[in-house]
């Protein structure tokens, strides 16, 4: 199920597009998200838990205002064979994703990139669109990503970035139907 | 064309594609009644009889309407039961339902599934028959980003129905309600 999901975050950026008709003000309570800017690098662990499989994995991570209110998350996960990078069969990839204040409520949705008036589709869940967005709850970013399977189950990534002392850590969930199928645990530097 | 017009176009499908051992919607026809009852993880402080569980459940159409009990949150967080009535159209997909806005006495408070979407601020609502286990779904985004999922799966099985429901909301936190029904004057 899910394979919209699959798609990864860039590519599902470009399947889903911006919710939002016109521009307007930010919304009161979205927060200051100021503190999450920068470039972060750092180290993470990645538990696929029916298999029972860990891996490890380096990140690069960089977080920074997208036009007047919103923000992007860019980051290149490259997971590691036997500890290192430069053994065949290590894995490198990309993603992107844009957030906008969504309007008339305390949140952001995922919008898309290059498209000034910020139009897309009805998001339509019971077709299979992915429903994303990101809220921020003091010192934690939370993003969300949810879709209705083709088979009527459900799958739930929950994405946290949490503010430390040195950077930030990364707490990730995958459930499908209920079932904690991957958790990521990782932590950051901030670049100087 | 409405969901209800899917469902009777796509009611051979379904039955064809259905072991013959698998209960059918049909067998979950009735008024059942809760008899047993447990709560586990961060329930803070939620009471709930095995009562709480009842649910009427009328199939036709190829679809169904069911009346139950479920936890919506309060001002505070603390959680709350919230009667719900809510009928399910069967669509292209064999065993999957849709809320069906015309079918409810609470018409408005959820989604329509042509062009529902929770980011709008409605409850996504949905159903699923799979094998023995007929699952009720919701999904709300709360104003400040925050959300409620419901899952509520009912499984026929030696003469009643076990309940596994888990109301799953931000930062973790998970309620999960165990228990068996077994049907009324039966």
């Amino acid at each position: 199920m899910a394979a919209k999901l699959g798609y990864g975050w860039g590519a599902v950026v470009l399947l889903t597009g911006g919710l939002l008709l016109g521009g307007g003000p930010l919304q009161a309570g979205v927060g200051d998200l100021t503190p999450f800017f920068g470039a972060f690098v750092g180290v993470a662990e990645v538990q696929d838990l029916p298999s029972g499989d860990t891996r490890q994995r380096d990140m690069d991570i960089v977080i920074q205002p997208y036009q007047e209110d919103g923000f992007m998350i860019q980051w290149v996960n490259v997971t590691l064979v036997d500890g290192r990078r430069d053994l065949p069969g290590v894995e490198r990839r990309v993603q992107r994703v844009l957030f906008e204040p969504a309007e008339d409520r305390d949140f952001y949705v995922e919008v898309e990139e290059g498209n000034p008036f910020r139009e897309r589709e009805e998001t339509r869940p019971m077709h299979g669109d992915p429903v994303r967005w990101a809220s921020l709850d003091g010192d934690r970013l939370h993003v969300y990503a949810f879709v209705v399977g083709e088979d009527g189950s459900y799958e739930l990534q929950v994405y946290d970035r949490v503010l430390t002392d040195k950077g930030i850590d990364i707490e990730f969930q995958r459930i499908v139907d209920d079932v904690l199928m991957r958790r990521i645990f990782g932590t950051t530097a901030r670049a100087e | 064309m409405s969901w209800r017009h899917v469902a009777v176009a796509c009611l051979a499908l379904a039955s064809a594609t259905a072991s013959a051992d698998d209960p059918t919607l049909a067998d979950f026809d009735g008024a059942w009644q809760g008899t047993e009852l447990q709560i586990s993880g961060d329930a803070r402080g939620l009471a709930l009889e095995a009562e709480d569980l009842d649910v009427q459940i009328e199939t036709g159409g190829g679809g169904f309407r069911i009346s139950w009990t479920g936890l919506a949150r309060q001002a505070g967080g603390a959680l709350a039961r919230h009667k719900i009535d809510a009928s399910f159209a069967l669509t292209d997909r064999p065993g999957v339902y849709a809320f069906e806005p015309g079918g409810s006495s609470f018409f408005g408070l959820f989604a329509d599934p042509a062009t529902g979407n929770p980011l709008e601020g409605e409850t996504l609502l949905w159903a699923r028959l799979a094998g023995a286990t007929l699952t009720v779904y919701s999904l709300a985004i709360t104003p400040d980003g925050g959300f409620d999922f419901d899952r509520y799966a009912r499984t026929l099985g030696d003469g009643g129905m076990d309940v596994h429901y888990t109301h799953r909301m931000e930062n973790n936190r998970v309620v999960t309600i165990d228990g068996r029904l077994e049907a009324k004057g039966g």
